[in-house]
């Protein structure tokens, strides 16, 4: 027998402006798995992301957090599960790399508690795990992007929350750090947590999650495992784009056909 | 890191003693530290002892709490509006005050009216960007600096208008108050009061405000009340800055200056960025009043003068070593 969820998705339609209709998306998100999701520029799933993560209230329908629906959890406990990867990283201020990765004990701390020696161990340990060690005092206003987009997941790790959902993991990164972002991903489901990615690579998103769902621009979605999705029909109505279809050494590869 | 930041921290007290003794015995007639301890024991010259206890401690307490107010309100502002360019009055507030100020002025009352409908000015300001930003449902950082910089320059005109109206005897005095002045603060207990509760307030927020800093979504995903929070912001820097003008009129650059000299030293953490900012802009303050009244006593300058004079070539050599 599987597991209880994490995440439950029932009739849920996201708000999206200017979009009049959307077919509900209906499907759970279990210890273990991670969903890729993808579609063209636009198509919501930045909206979607923040609608799981109880950030924007859907149109209709819900999504439930362990059982219960999203918005009845309290703000923190909500973090406790429940870590987001922001597309864009906000730093006006000029704080270090490590009093960043540190903000993301939040919501393990009382409101007025200071943080502990093993909160920054922990911090310490993420910044670690992202070879980001060296940079641990300096300003996160002078970082490349692809260092601000590993700090990002280091904060995203220091939050220890089961369930990921990261939008556009890969951003910013080189190649070697596009696939250690995601076998920190892959790592963290194997350990029994789980994932939602929004994505635009395909053939890493084939290679690293085990379920998909393609959202269209007509509103439209459809969803299941990895190799039941992957169609070059199917890939090429999402995107709207001729493709061409590779196998490679048991993997299938889709590239644009120009 | 942050043992090094306390260490800084205690370093301040200190240096908080010192401008505050200089602002007491240096003045228009110097007093030597022999002979205010001869005042403190009930001895010593009536002239000093009428100086020192009735005109410059009073003045000296005003201005360091008015200083440590701005600068922390200066702090509070630009974390609200997620920009380092802000100060206390980016959001209207003391084109609110000096336009209730200036309005007691013209109809000749007393000054306590002046101080009573600066305070009700600086309210009236606060409560108009908040209800205008909050009214269009989607409050944003960007949307609240907007709604602020239209009714500030709002404000500016009507002060225009009465400036161009007013008797000219009247005009020194609202000039006065206009550009910021200690000589007719009235008391110290309630900037002193304000100061307190403030920091008693934010002190086991810091932590919260350090989180903020990474942005509203991405506070609310952490777990925090984001606009609970960012409310209780704006209120209390509008509070403390409504406290500050109303004592001493709108006194320019504390607020930017201190907060951003800090943070080079301090960092970015709040827990320590805030009573630092309270012990700088105090001590800023007085050593500001101090020169104010001496530099060409026994005729006194605005304080607003002598911080803009200071705070505008400050500011330009902390601009051009960040950009290096």
């Amino acid at each position: 027998m599987k597991s209880a969820p994490f995440l439950e998705l029932k009739d849920l339609v996201m708000d999206i402006p200017n979009r009049t209709s959307g077919s509900p998306l209906n499907f759970q998100v279990h210890p273990g798995e991670c969903w890729g999701v993808l579609g063209p520029n636009g198509v919501g799933k930045t909206t979607l992301l923040l609608t799981l993560a109880g950030l924007l209230n859907p149109r209709q329908g819900k999504p439930l957090l362990k059982g219960q629906a999203i918005q009845q959890w309290s703000a923190r406990a909500r973090a406790r599960q429940l870590a987001v990867l922001f597309q864009q990283q906000q730093d006006a201020f000029p704080a270090s790399v490590l009093e960043t990765a540190l903000t993301s004990r939040h919501p393990h701390l009382k409101v007025w508690q200071r943080e502990t020696p093993e909160d920054w161990a922990l911090a310490r340990r993420s910044l670690l795990r992202l070879e980001l060690q060296a940079l641990e005092q300096r300003c996160v206003t002078t970082l490349s992007g692809g260092e601000r987009q590993r700090l990002a997941l280091a904060c995203l790790l220091t939050q220890q929350a089961p369930l990921w959902l990261l939008d556009e993991p890969t951003n910013h990164l080189d190649l070697h750090h596009q696939v250690s972002a995601l076998e920190l991903v892959k790592q963290h489901v194997e350990a029994g947590g789980a994932s939602l990615l929004a994505m635009h690579d395909v053939n890493l998103a084939s290679r690293f999650c085990t379920h998909l769902l393609l959202l269209y621009p007509d509103g439209s979605a459809c969803w299941g495992q990895k190799d039941q999705m992957l169609v070059l029909s199917a890939l090429e109505k999402l995107y709207q784009q001729p493709l061409t279809r590779l196998e490679h050494q048991g993997h299938l590869l889709f590239f644009p056909r120009i | 890191m942050s043992h090094q930041g306390y260490r800084l921290l205690y370093w301040l007290l200190p240096l908080a003693a010192l401008a505050l003794l200089t602002g007491l015995l240096v003045g228009s007639v110097q007093i030597s530290p022999g002979e205010a301890w001869a005042v403190l024991n009930g001895q010593g010259d009536p002239l000093h002892q009428t100086l020192l206890l009735e005109l410059r401690l009073p003045r000296v307490l005003a201005a360091f709490a008015v200083g440590g107010l701005l600068a922390i309100a200066g702090a509070l502002m630009q974390l609200l509006l997620r920009n380092p360019l802000a100060d206390p009055y980016v959001l209207g507030l003391s084109g609110g005050a000096a336009t209730g100020a200036l309005l007691a002025l013209l109809s000749g009352a007393g000054a306590i009216w002046v101080s009573g409908s600066a305070f009700i000015g600086a309210l009236v300001s606060t409560l108009l960007v908040f209800g205008l930003a909050r009214l269009s449902g989607n409050w944003n950082p960007l949307r609240l600096l907007l709604t602020g910089v239209v009714l500030a320059s709002g404000w500016g005109a009507m002060i225009s208008f009465m400036l161009a109206v007013s008797p000219s005897r009247e005009l020194p005095g609202m000039l006065y108050w206009l550009m910021g002045d200690l000589a007719y603060a009235q008391g110290f207990a309630l900037p002193w009061f304000t100061l307190l509760l403030v920091l008693l307030i934010l002190q086991p927020l810091g932590r919260s405000l350090n989180v903020l800093s990474r942005g509203s979504l991405q506070a609310a995903s952490l777990g925090m009340a984001v606009p609970r929070v960012e409310g209780l912001i704006y209120l209390l820097a509008a509070l403390m800055t409504a406290v500050a003008v109303t004592v001493a009129g709108s006194i320019g650059f504390v607020g930017l200056l201190v907060p951003h000299a800090l943070r080079l030293l301090f960092g970015y953490d709040q827990r320590l960025l805030l009573p630092a900012c309270a012990l700088a802009g105090g001590s800023l303050l007085v050593l500001a009043d101090t020169l104010a009244r001496t530099l060409l006593a026994p005729q006194q300058l605005p304080v607003g003068v002598i911080t803009a004079l200071i705070g505008v070539p400050a500011f330009l050599w902390l601009l051009s070593r960040r950009a290096t």
